[in-house]
């Protein structure tokens, strides 16, 4: 094994822990984290959601890449090299002098296990996104464009409306919405699905997903569902600010639940907990007065940045400890 | 199926005569039929040594099986993953739920019109 290599390895460890700390703090605190989050306003509760659902591979990265800074600092001030001092047995992340440990049954175990975790709970994900991907293809093919742009008619008697699609998504409306549905609840159909393309919400949740493959099974699930409720209160905020109006919004709602298809008992025995209470949360969240939505700002970005620059020493020994007990235990 | 829909029916030379401009071989032809019989698309019947192959369905009744079978599929939840519906598609509402939501709303747009007489 080359030098390189033994270093690639070692930060993937590295970034493997780093991304199973923060996990496993999340899953601690998930009861608490979640009705703190309950309190803000859907749009910045999505946001704070998908950065969370992010944060274990988030952290893995990062850690993999703090670990090398102080290498970075070395290579352009000498001075600050600090890998003579190291006693010869430690593991050395570093650019300049790469560890030479090998990997040993315990970390080749860590690095195999998380690797082949995470590859058996993708698999299904991928299976499904495949499979709506076909489904959503052939929806196309036989929906019509409609004069308004990014609208397609699905000409069906069911009633249902949604957005789809990854990339380039759309907005499908049935026949049977659009006929039974009075046109001034058609409109919040309508802006409500505007904001799903705009908020790019199909993409966020499948990024959102793919994070949430280093969490444990209970907090992804837990992430999710708040995610998924998050991303449809935010859009009908939007909807109900751009008709002036959110009894309008809330009363589309119960509208399309009342005339929209019923699922299969076996369905539905899975998901009504969630479904029905989602739906009294989204229409009970517009009846109330608005929750304020706090100014955005970079600094907290940037405190987290300099953050990073200052401590990375301070983790890159860490790492640097906790990888030699692995390597010589 | 479209040069079947357009002839009524027609043997596997006929259909490659007729797909010429598209330069595909007398071979893909006849398996492509053979599949789209397979799948119950086509029915055939043996005339001398060649089978003559006819819709079972007319276009339009085609188009509104295929129509059916992706709004099912969407339905029972198999594009799930790549959308994002106004209504939980497999939402179950019941009348009682479903009344006590409406009472809220009426009794707010109650409110409403009251502040603003």
């Amino acid at each position: 094994m080359t030098a390189g290599s033994s270093l690639v390895l070692w930060l993937g460890i590295a970034g493997l822990l780093g991304a199973a700390a923060v996990s496993l703090a999340l899953a601690l605190s998930r009861p608490r984290l979640l009705l703190t989050l309950g309190r803000l306003a859907p749009a910045r509760r999505a946001r704070v959601l998908t950065t969370l659902c992010l944060a274990p591979l988030g952290a893995g990265v990062v850690l993999a890449l703090a670990c090398l800074l102080p290498s970075l600092y070395a290579s352009l001030w000498p001075g600050l090299d600090h890998c003579t001092r190291h006693a010869d047995e430690h593991l050395h992340l570093c650019l300049v002098h790469p560890p030479q440990a090998t990997l040993g049954l315990t970390s080749l175990l860590i690095a195999c296990g998380g690797a082949a975790l995470v590859l058996v709970r993708a698999v299904p994900g991928l299976v499904r996104l495949l499979r709506a991907r076909r489904v959503l293809a052939r929806l196309r093919s036989v929906s019509n464009s409609v004069d308004l742009p990014g609208v397609r008619s699905v000409d069906s008697d069911a009633v249902f409306s949604f957005t789809g699609g990854l990339l380039r998504p759309d907005i499908y409306l049935s026949r049977g919405l659009r006929e039974q549905m009075q046109p001034i609840l058609l409109a919040a159909v309508l802006a409500h699905e505007r904001a799903h393309v705009h908020r790019r919400d199909v993409l966020r949740r499948h990024l959102a997903q793919l994070g949430a493959l280093l969490h444990a099974p209970g907090t992804a699930r837990a992430l999710l569902s708040a995610l998924e409720l998050a991303c449809e209160e935010a859009c009908d905020a939007e909807a109900a600010i751009a008709l002036g109006d959110r009894v309008q919004v809330a009363q589309a709602i119960v509208a399309v639940a009342r005339l929209g298809p019923r699922p299969p008992p076996a369905l539905a025995a899975g998901v009504v907990g969630f479904t029905a209470e989602a739906l009294t949360h989204r229409v009970t969240a517009l009846l109330a007065p608005p929750p304020s939505e706090p100014i955005r700002s970079r600094w907290p970005l940037a405190g987290a940045f300099v953050a990073l620059v200052v401590l990375a020493p301070a983790l890159h020994h860490a790492t640097e400890t906790v990888l030699s007990l692995l390597a010589h235990p | 199926m479209e040069h079947l829909w357009a002839r009524g029916s027609g043997d596997v030379k006929s259909v490659h005569t007729a797909l010429k401009a598209r330069r595909i071989t007398l071979n893909t032809v006849q398996s492509t039929l053979r599949r789209l019989f397979d799948k119950q698309l086509l029915r055939r019947e043996k005339v001398s040594h060649a089978h003559i192959y006819s819709p079972r369905l007319t276009q339009p009744e085609y188009h509104r099986q295929v129509l059916a079978d992706v709004v099912g599929d969407v339905l029972r939840g198999g594009a799930d993953a790549a959308l994002s519906a106004f209504v939980d598609l497999a939402a179950e509402a019941d009348e009682a739920h479903l009344r006590t939501l409406e009472q809220l709303i009426a009794t707010r747009l109650q409110a409403r019109s009251g502040g603003a007489t």
